[in-house]
């Protein structure tokens, strides 16, 4: 077997797009998870799929209104100096 | 539960996660896996070229052969073409961008898939991570597209540089130096 070249992403001027990951019933601690990536500069919103509507978690501070459903997702946001940078799609 | 992390937010988590600013341990989640992973290249469209149906018809041809069943479309204004079936393990996406001055290729990485590569870059094998996606992309890139078409040049030129080598190829240090300067005629 000929000895496979290692490859990386700058090399190939290739970029990740998209990165997802899976919590399996992680749901009760989603806002510790929030609290988590926004202290690396990542704002974290909800989406519901009943209403089609997204919410902010830090920047509203609904943290104890939040409403959790089944359908709910976590997404998050890069932000920079509390600009949003980019767009997303869901 | 499920993270998303979409174009800029993708490349800075990696940053992060890579350089080791960010653990996903901080998580405290015993069984964590990865879903999805898109990989692109923008391909730069220097001569501002705008007719890429030709490309898009050959490589959904090309596509549909090699994945008989898989569904294929190029887009109703010719700027883009879709392979694969976007619940399946790979599906390819290929579209004009920033007004045609670049043309974006991208696989979407899922499902098993995504969970098995998924594990070197949980495991903090980087290199091994960045290795094996890429040689995942330009795979199914290359059963994809054509590669008769100015657009799939780099694609190429990927490509070539990763063939292995013949066992038996020429060096071009084969003809030593000495032979020419320090060996009279008789013994050439």
């Amino acid at each position: 077997m000929p000895k496979q070249l290692s490859i990386n992403f700058s090399d190939e001027k290739l970029n990740l797009d998209y990165l997802s990951f899976n919590l399996p019933s992680f749901r009760p601690h989603m806002l510790e998870v929030a609290e988590i990536f926004y202290k690396y500069g990542f704002n974290s919103l909800t989406f519901n799929l009943d209403t089609e509507k997204y919410s902010t978690i830090f920047y509203i501070r609904l943290l104890l209104h939040l409403k959790l459903t089944p359908e709910t997702k976590i997404i998050c946001l890069y932000i920079l100096n509390r600009q949003i940078l980019g767009e997303f799609i869901f | 539960m499920s993270i998303h992390f979409k174009s800029t937010n993708s490349r800075r988590i990696y940053f992060l996660i890579k350089e080791n600013i960010f653990s996903i341990s901080e998580l405290n989640c015993s069984n964590i896996s990865i879903s999805r992973i898109d990989i692109q290249y923008i391909r730069p469209n220097q001569n501002y070229e705008t007719n890429f149906i030709d490309f898009f018809n050959e490589s959904k041809e090309i596509f549909q052969t090699n994945f008989v069943g898989q569904p294929a479309f190029v887009g109703t204004d010719g700027k883009s073409i879709i392979l694969g079936d976007r619940d399946s393990s790979y599906f390819v996406i290929i579209y004009s961008i920033e007004s045609n001055s670049a043309l974006k290729f991208e696989l979407e990485i899922k499902k098993r898939t995504a969970n098995k590569l998924g594990l070197f870059l949980l495991r903090s094998f980087f290199s091994e991570f960045e290795s094996v996606v890429s040689r995942q992309y330009f795979n199914r890139l290359k059963k994809s597209l054509s590669l008769q078409t100015c657009f799939t040049d780099w694609l190429l030129d990927s490509l070539r540089l990763k063939l292995p080598k013949p066992k038996n190829h020429l060096v071009s240090s084969y003809l030593k130096k000495y032979f020419l300067t320090q060996t009279n005629l008789e013994e050439l």
